[in-house]
């Protein structure tokens, strides 16, 4: 059992490598997205199935909020920021399983997603404006805003991963609070309300994803 | 709390590889099979927007087709209107002669018909008249009116001319003279026929007398080469042939 919530558990170690139960619990995530995706996208047709129906619709969906958001093709940032979407759903809600802790409960996980969205933002920036122009956007309205523009960046990034990690946590550690207080069936409403939350967050972070990198690449004003 | 760089580094590595596995089977799929079914259905829309022309230009092909048929109808209407015209034309051009060669042939017969009648008519009124006038003859034609007859005959032999005599006596003494007269003559009569004959005529052969009531009145003397009339038959005889020959030159 764990000292505190907020301590993350190691389950075992691979040489000097601890594993701990939030990337196990990622990993079973990624193999039931991967192999939910094989098993449904290997028998597609042209004239679609239930499923099939089901799946493009999301995939859509996705596809044009990020167009819409970007104001431009979706198709180059649909893989990152809908493998984001999907990834954070499927995290935020695990943890009404028993027995499963959602990954994003622990810090690492939302610092992680943040670091990649933050390293994703400067990448698309150079690779779609250049180097120069990209670089010239933290001196946009005025030089003297550039220590103000990556004091930004850090902190944006920051508060994107303690938004995430706060709202997870605190969900699920009210959850099992009043479960020990006051047993099986009160916690349900607050489980469904976390359900609401684990939803809402995981479209938050995703938009505001897509937002940083639309403003690094030019699309979206800073 | 604390924070672990391995559990970090694993999460942003685990999330990377996700990324790749969801692009690998889910996004690129769904990506492939969005564009293959927008591509059916551009080729789908093309199809049937080749089709929709296609059934366009048979739509015009065919009423081009209907226009062509309705003029050629037309055109066989009116060229069937016109033969038929012409040929009624012909046959009331032929009727029309065929009329008029009837009603020629009607008045050309009719004319004939009736010049026939008439002349039958006229010829039947002549016959009539010499009937008639026979009849009132023969009431006046007394025996002794022969007489007279002999005058007329003697006088005409009088009147002739040497040549005309001789012609008239060629060959008499062979074949006898005949004088055959209406009334049958006593024996004084012929002797007075034969005695003043006889002087003008010669008469060596004989003379023989006949009689003839169809003769009506007058004499016939008959010689080898002529025959002198000098009766009312005769003279009757020769105006309904004058009157007849009158009628038919006039």
């Amino acid at each position: 059992m764990n000292p505190s919530p907020l301590q993350t558990a190691i389950l075992f170690h691979i040489g000097i490598v601890p594993i701990s139960r939030t990337v196990v619990t990622t990993w079973g995530l990624m193999a039931v997205l991967s192999v939910a995706s094989w098993i449904v996208t290997r028998s597609f047709r042209v004239d679609a199935g239930g499923w099939q129906a089901m799946v493009e619709t999301v995939v859509a969906g996705i596809e044009e909020q990020i167009a819409a958001l970007l104001n431009r093709d979706a198709a180059p940032f649909l893989p990152l920021l809908g493998t984001l979407f999907i990834f954070l759903v499927v995290a935020n809600l695990c943890g009404i399983v028993p027995g499963v802790t959602a990954p994003t409960a622990s810090i690492e996980t939302p610092a992680a997603l943040a670091a990649i969205v933050f390293l994703s933002v400067h990448f698309y920036g150079v690779r779609i404006q250049g180097v120069g122009a990209y670089l010239k956007g933290y001196l946009r309205p005025n030089p003297v805003m550039l220590p103000f523009n990556i004091l930004s960046e850090l902190t944006r990034t920051f508060s994107l991963a303690m938004r995430l990690f706060g709202n997870i946590m605190s969900e699920e550690m009210a959850v099992a609070i009043i479960v020990a207080m006051a047993g099986l069936l009160v916690p349900i409403p607050f489980m469904a309300f976390g359900i609401l939350v684990g939803l809402v967050q995981a479209y938050i972070f995703s938009v505001l994803a897509t937002v940083f990198i639309g403003g690094g690449i030019g699309a979206i004003k800073k | 709390m604390n924070f672990s760089w391995w559990s970090f580094a694993l999460q942003a590595a685990n999330f990377l590889i996700l990324v790749w596995l969801l692009r690998r089977f889910l996004f690129k799929p769904v990506s492939a099979i969005v564009a293959r079914r927008k591509e059916e259905i551009a080729r789908g829309v093309a199809e049937a927007s080749a089709e929709k022309q296609k059934a366009l230009n048979l739509q015009r092909e065919l009423q081009a087709q209907r226009a062509a048929i309705e003029a050629e109808r037309q055109k066989a209407i009116e060229e069937q209107g016109t033969q038929l015209a012409a040929e009624r034309m012909k046959m009331l051009d032929e009727a029309r002669a065929d009329a008029e060669k009837i009603r020629n042939q009607a008045t050309t017969q009719l004319s004939e018909e009736r010049a026939t009648a008439a002349q039958e008519l006229f010829s039947r009124t002549i016959e009539l008249a010499v009937n008639l006038a026979e009849r009132l003859l023969r009431g006046l034609a007394f025996p002794s009116i022969e007489r007279a007859f002999l005058t007329r005959v003697l006088d005409y032999l009088d009147h002739l001319s040497a040549e005309e005599r001789a012609a008239l006596v060629a060959h008499l003494g062979e074949t006898a003279l005949v004088v055959t007269t209406a009334h049958p003559l006593d024996a004084q009569e012929e002797a007075q026929w034969s005695e003043q004959l006889g002087k003008r005529i010669g008469a060596g052969g004989g003379i023989k007398f006949n009689s003839d009531s169809a003769l009506i009145a007058g004499a016939e003397i008959t010689l080898p080469s002529a025959v002198l009339r000098f009766s009312w038959r005769d003279a009757l005889t020769t105006a309904a042939r004058e009157i007849n020959r009158n009628e038919h030159a006039g």
